[in-house]
């Protein structure tokens, strides 16, 4: 969106200073430019139609972590680890520019120990997600999106001490909505923007254990009753928070932000929670994927594949 | 608008008071005591079963915990109150020691001796080890024996080849599980696997599902399949004492069904209940069995399984270099 519009912005200012030229050469010369430039603009708009790029941001973070998980441990383990994260997102065609499509992936990892730092819970987590936002466009800086993701999202979580239960995993389905605000501030220098985005499940499927089975009677025995559980907000709240700044610079656009991921949900008469707060450092860039044999790369364009 | 908004609110709220979170103790004698009091009133699978009033044991221990003046008075305090419920898979673990219950075997003739398998009369110098198990002919070479002391050591169906090869030329074999105290569950079942002909139901297992004394899964039956590729089909003697126990326990429970297989020796320790682990806030962790397990007829496997022929390690076998349940395990093999 930065690039589209910053592109935009450039050609009118060409055409502004272009016509300050105009003014001070004769009538004719003019009517004779006038006339090459419309007949290139046509032969141009004919040769390219609009491409919809796409969004991909990558961001690395730093995240400190709260979490309980009554099944491994009635105590509320803490600690700290890492996540990577990347996005994409592209207009559904390029001349609807009201509706997007997009992809997430989520990875983190990390250590905590319980209070009293004689028990360590390793965690791994990865999300997979994918939706749509409509945009509305409230005015020309401030940008709302709204929109309903569908994700895939797995914590696996190992309390080595354990007997019997020395692991245990988040698995769930959800179907989540999404709401986004982009505010654009121009400084002279560049535009910023500055994002906060807020995704809650409502409805979905999760994995939870009984309290009692062991993981012998789970997946060796395959008793897998009462493991598969309806979520909705009676029994899983979950909040994600992202506030970001975007920072454009001569040859990378880099993103600053916070996150913050609230979750907790109740089953088979046991309470997991867990808390998320991190500090990610990103970079932007806009793509265009050239794939298959009708999409190919136009020449100009070359590639190690098709060589 | 101003409506939706507190509509929203109070729903909010509400969904939050439907999850409330469990009270975690504080880090005091006290806390920690009503932590572990809680952990096994909740979880501890025998409590109906054994007759424990845990409600009075909290009394009687309770008000014992202000003349409680050091760390190590209070894990043996808390050591002692686990005893009340005679479980050899009770534990509390803290970094300085771990209390644990012994009296299934203590209080019991041992029936075994290490110096007297590792004789020349059975497993001798040149014994054979393969995936944990130590085998050599005896009987002048008409019987196999293997010694198998533990089930977290791996054993694979080519180790159970190899050794059954090994005998080939024997009239059956006799696989002493004594003195093994457990491992892996599925060790038990692969071992009894091979010794059954057919899939067979050898038991149930339920957990527990909530804080109530009752509150149990509905059990699930416990099959042992037979082996495709390795299968004994002779006679096969399990010799068993007070120290068989926990996963060793159910493997001698599936073995009952095993078509060839005769229990020879003590009634086994016990432990049906599979633990799981759990902790309290000083972080001292528990080990609570929240499985029961059963045999095929329902009835629980806890207080151990009554051997098929009940016989005890005789002194005066003993001081000749014999062991009494092998020499019995052999001429009973010949006599088959």
């Amino acid at each position: 969106m930065i690039q589209n519009t910053g592109i935009s912005l450039k050609q009118k200012n060409m055409i502004k200073h272009s016509s300050c030229r105009f003014g001070l050469i004769k009538p004719s010369l003019i009517a004779g430019i006038l006339i090459i430039v419309c007949f290139s603009i046509n032969a141009q708009s004919s040769n390219q139609s609009e491409k919809a790029l796409t969004t991909s941001t990558n961001t690395f973070g730093f995240s400190t972590i709260n979490m309980l998980d009554s099944y491994l441990s009635p105590l509320k383990y803490s600690g700290s680890g890492f996540r990577y994260e990347n996005d994409n997102r592209k207009f559904v065609s390029p001349e609807n520019i009201s509706l997007s499509k997009e992809n997430h992936f989520k990875m983190n990892f990390g250590l905590t120990e319980n209070p009293a730092q004689t028990s360590e819970m390793w965690y791994l987590g990865m999300n997979f997600s994918w939706g749509m936002h409509h945009h509305f466009y409230i005015n020309e800086n401030l940008l709302l999106l709204a929109g309903c993701l569908w994700d895939l999202d797995f914590m696996g979580k190992t309390n080595s001490r354990n007997q019997n239960n020395p692991f245990n995993i988040d698995l769930g389905t959800n179907l989540n909505l999404s709401g986004e605000a982009v505010y654009r501030i121009r400084t002279p220098k560049r535009m910023l923007r500055l994002g906060f985005s807020m995704q809650a499940p409502f409805i979905g499927v999760m994995f939870v254990p009984e309290q009692g089975a062991s993981y012998y009677e789970i997946f060796e025995l395959q008793n897998f009753s009462n493991t598969l559980h309806f979520t909705s907000l009676h029994n899983k709240l979950s909040l994600t928070e992202n506030l970001s700044l975007d920072i454009p610079f001569n040859h990378t656009t880099l993103r600053f932000g916070f996150r913050n991921e609230n979750l907790k949900f109740e089953a088979n008469q046991m309470i997991f929670k867990r808390n998320d707060l991190s500090f990610h450092v990103g970079y932007i860039y806009d793509f265009y994927k050239f794939e298959g044999t009708k999409n190919r790369a136009p020449s100009g364009f070359n590639s190690t594949y098709n060589y | 608008m101003k409506k939706h908004i507190i509509l929203l609110s109070f729903l909010g709220m509400l969904f939050h008071s439907c999850m409330d979170e469990p009270v975690i103790q504080p880090n005091s004698y006290e806390g920690n005591f009503n932590a572990l009091w809680e952990i096994i009133d909740s979880k501890y699978c025998y409590l109906d079963y054994k007759n424990i009033d845990w409600d009075s044991i909290y009394t009687a221990y309770h008000q014992r915990i202000p003349y409680i003046k050091t760390d190590l008075d209070f894990f043996d305090f808390l050591g002692k109150m686990l005893e009340e419920l005679k479980d050899g898979h009770v534990n509390l673990y803290s970094g300085f020691d771990v209390s644990r219950y012994w009296k299934w075997y203590t209080d019991y003739p041992e029936n075994f001796s290490s110096d007297i398998i590792y004789s020349d009369r059975y497993l001798g110098e040149n014994y054979r080890i393969a995936g944990g198990m130590r085998y050599q002919k005896i009987d002048n070479g008409n019987i196999g024996y293997i010694y198998y002391g533990d089930f977290t050591s791996d054993f694979s169906g080519t180790n159970i080849g190899y050794i059954f090869k090994y005998f080939s030329n024997c009239k059956g074999i006799i696989l002493d599980v004594r003195n093994n105290g457990g491992g892996y569950m599925s060790g038990a079942e692969q071992l009894a696997s091979y010794f059954f002909t057919e899939k067979t139901l050898t038991g149930y297992l339920c957990h527990k599902t909530g804080p109530g004394h009752t509150d149990f899964s509905t059990p699930i039956k416990l099959f042992t399949p037979a082996n495709k590729n390795v299968q004994w089909l002779r006679p096969v003697v399990i010799l068993t004492n007070r120290m068989t126990y926990s996963a060793t326990n159910d493997f001698v429970n599936r073995m009952r069904k095993a078509p060839y297989a005769i229990i020879l020796g003590d009634k086994t320790g016990g432990g049906g209940g599979m633990p799981l682990s759990s902790e309290i806030p000083n972080g001292w962790m528990v080990r609570v069995p929240t499985s029961p397990m059963f045999d095929a007829n329902m009835q629980h496997i806890e207080w151990g399984i009554d051997p098929d022929i009940n016989i005890a390690l005789k002194p005066e076998d003993a001081a000749r270099g014999y062991d009494t349940l092998i020499e019995r395990a052999v001429a009973l093999i010949k006599f088959l």
